[in-house]
């Protein structure tokens, strides 16, 4: 288990090395960030100043090798537009991310876990009828589509919910079902068809012989066993709550990283955009590392493998 | 008497008509005993195993008319939750597939424990010596050890005890055993077969064997019922039933057993399929298939006929 673990852990290390690197790369190849910064009317002598000045003089293989040891330290550099450090950059926009995506995917994951069990448990009833229906709806429809049709409703029309800020709980309510109806649906379905499988085996008869009532024959039984394969998927879904954080934010112009991302990336904001990437890749690969370790707890197979 | 089954029907209502599953069997089983069920593939054993547990899958499954009558009580009948109160502990069944009888999340003691729990009201340090207990009368070795393992550790014989151990927790008074020993090798499945006769011997247990393996059925059981298509079409103890059988299927049953005694090592097997139990032939329904068929075989279904104390045959031949 520990060394299960440690070799985990070395894996992170190396994916975030290449995800660094292969950003540091693209940037440069997207264009030159000193072309934008300058006025049109600046001699070539004063655009190859700024370049001098922000050190994007030097060869990419430099620039990388001064980069690396700067993240290995701890710095993230300055913004190349507004010359403050990005870290602080950072600061403001992470908490205001977390705060709309950790609840909703926690709300989305709960959901999709008690609505799939159910529709499992009472297999072809009305019931299960709409879980299916939902779960179609929510993977045909495009998140962004839903996201403004959703503020055209609620807020143009009806003028029920602010369209876009996030001072008040009601300014919460539309980006969260937004990202809600794009990553439940899919997680949802997975849920009741190995929940469906789960139900069909021989050891929940044997549950059931034993005179267990039903939820005990569901909820602790099946359940634990259906855990096992939506669990690998919800590390496979993070990529797509990071790219919805930002098509979210943009529409509801939240000030998380989702924003500061698109935000950088037009400007060619490269340490921000970088920065962003390099949190953005932590997370995912931190939570990804917690799933491995939770299966271990779900499957006590991999808890005595020694590898 | 321990278990009465009467004029039980089963039935699966699906998409393309009503499979007769069960179709019309009486049967009893008395403490102590070892009643086999015996028949081909197909031919409704499992369904009557379950329909007794009333764990038919829904809503498909259902016990059309018949009663099921367990100690006095007739468990058509029964609520749910009155059901539930006698599963595991009146009556207990061994599934078909023993290694995939075990839920692999959970360890053995967690599993024993479960049962014991559900039904005996003890106090939660003594369920652990009451799962070690059963764990023994199962035979299982170092049963303090297994009581922390999970069942990917087992081997497929040990497991199979472990299902047999659950089964056995209360103690019940009817056990059903569904093929316990199809998936186990020769020798594992003479052990296996021993220790029910060590079981039954200490517990007073009546069980329902189920098998499609008439040399099973010459080890271990009392009586047997022969099943064909959904019904019992001949009952009778085991011995009579080898030194004299009276139906054209179960003659050809006898004789498809492989015997190492004889020379003759082709392995006789009956010809053609059985009917589909979506539509049932007019008269008796081996008919088809019956080399001895007379015209009104193919026209009526023929009666149970008691020919003895202990036996009864349906056969238009047989007076
Ligand atoms: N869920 C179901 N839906 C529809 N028909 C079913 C269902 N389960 C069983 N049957 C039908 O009921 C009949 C009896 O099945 P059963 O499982 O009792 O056979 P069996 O005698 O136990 O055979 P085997 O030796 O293969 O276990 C079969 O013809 C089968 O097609
Ligand atoms: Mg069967």
């Amino acid at each position: 288990m520990v060394r299960f673990i440690i070799i985990r852990l070395l894996q992170c290390i190396v994916a975030f090395f290449g995800i660094l690197i292969i950003t540091f790369l693209l940037l440069r190849v997207s264009g030159d960030p000193a072309a934008l910064l300058a006025s049109p009317n600046f001699s070539p002598e004063q655009v190859q100043a700024i370049r001098v000045e922000l050190g994007l003089d030097k060869s990419w293989g430099e620039q990388l090798g001064i980069y690396l040891n700067q993240v290995a330290h701890g710095n993230l550099g300055e913004s190349l537009l507004q010359k403050k450090p990005v870290i602080t950059k950072i600061g403001d926009a992470l908490p205001n991310t977390l705060k709309l995506m950790v609840p909703s995917f926690v709300l989305a994951m709960i959901l999709a876990f008690i609505l799939g069990v159910l529709a499992a448990t009472y297999r072809d009833s009305w019931w299960d009828n709409i879980v299916k229906f939902l779960a179609v709806l929510g993977q045909a429809l495009p998140g962004f589509w839903v996201a403004i049709m959703a503020v055209l409703i609620f807020s143009v029309q009806l003028q029920w919910l602010p369209v876009a800020g996030m001072d008040t709980p009601a300014n919460y309510i539309l980006p969260v079902s937004t990202i809600v109806f794009f990553t439940m649906p899919g997680m949802m379905r997975l849920v009741r068809s190995t929940m469906l499988d789960v139900l069909d085996s021989e050891y929940i008869k044997m549950a059931r012989i034993k005179g267990l009532p039903e939820r005990t024959v569901i909820w602790k039984h099946a359940l634990r066993n259906a855990l096992i394969s939506p669990l690998t998927i919800i590390g496979m879904l993070l990529p797509g709550v990071v790219t919805g954080a930002v098509i979210t934010e943009q529409i509801f112009n939240w000030p998380g990283m989702g924003r500061l991302l698109v935000e950088a990336t037009f400007a060619r904001d490269f340490p921000v955009v970088q920065a962003v990437v390099i949190i953005t890749a932590i997370l995912v690969l931190g939570i990804n590392l917690l799933i491995d370790i939770s299966y271990a707890w779900v499957d006590p197979q991999i808890r005595f493998q020694r590898t | 008497m321990v278990l009465q089954v009467e004029d039980l029907h089963t039935s699966f209502f699906t998409k393309m008509g009503e499979v007769k599953a069960v179709d019309g069997i009486s049967f009893h089983v008395r403490e102590r005993e070892t009643f086999g069920i015996v028949g081909e593939s197909g031919c409704g054993k499992s369904v009557t195993g379950l329909s007794i547990m009333r764990l038919l899958p829904e809503p498909s499954g259902q016990i059309v008319s018949g009663k099921i009558i367990l100690e006095g009580k007739n468990l058509v009948e029964l609520s749910k939750k009155h059901m539930r109160a006698y599963r595991g502990k009146v009556v207990s069944m061994i599934l078909q597939d023993p290694m995939t009888s075990l839920n692999p999340v959970y360890t053995i003691g967690d599993q024993v424990g479960e049962a014991v729990r559900m039904h005996q009201d003890l106090p939660e340090n003594m369920v652990e010596a009451e799962v070690i207990d059963v764990l023994r009368l199962l035979r299982i070795p170092a049963p303090e050890v297994r009581l922390k393992e999970y069942p990917f550790q087992l081997s497929g014989g040990m497991k199979q005890r472990v299902v047999g151990a659950i089964a056995m927790s209360c103690r019940p008074r009817l056990l059903i055993a569904d093929e316990p020993t199809t998936a186990l090798d020769a020798t594992i499945q003479a052990q296996y077969i021993a220790l029910f006769e060590d079981i039954q011997e200490k517990t007073n247990v009546a069980i329902i064997f189920i098998t499609h393996d008439f040399g099973v059925v010459a080890r271990i059981c009392d009586r047997v019922g022969v099943m064909y298509a959904g019904k019992i079409i001949e009952t009778a103890p085991t011995r009579d039933i080898f030194k004299n059988p009276k139906h054209p299927y179960t003659i050809a049953l006898i004789k498809s057993v492989p015997q190492l005694d004889k020379k003759d090592d082709r392995l006789f097997s009956i010809e053609g399929q059985p009917p589909s139990m979506m539509n049932l032939p007019k008269g008796c329904r081996f008919c088809p298939r019956c080399h001895v068929a007379l015209d009104i075989c193919k026209e009526q279904e023929p009666p149970e006929v008691k020919i003895s104390e202990n036996r009864s045959v349906s056969c238009w031949r047989v007076k």
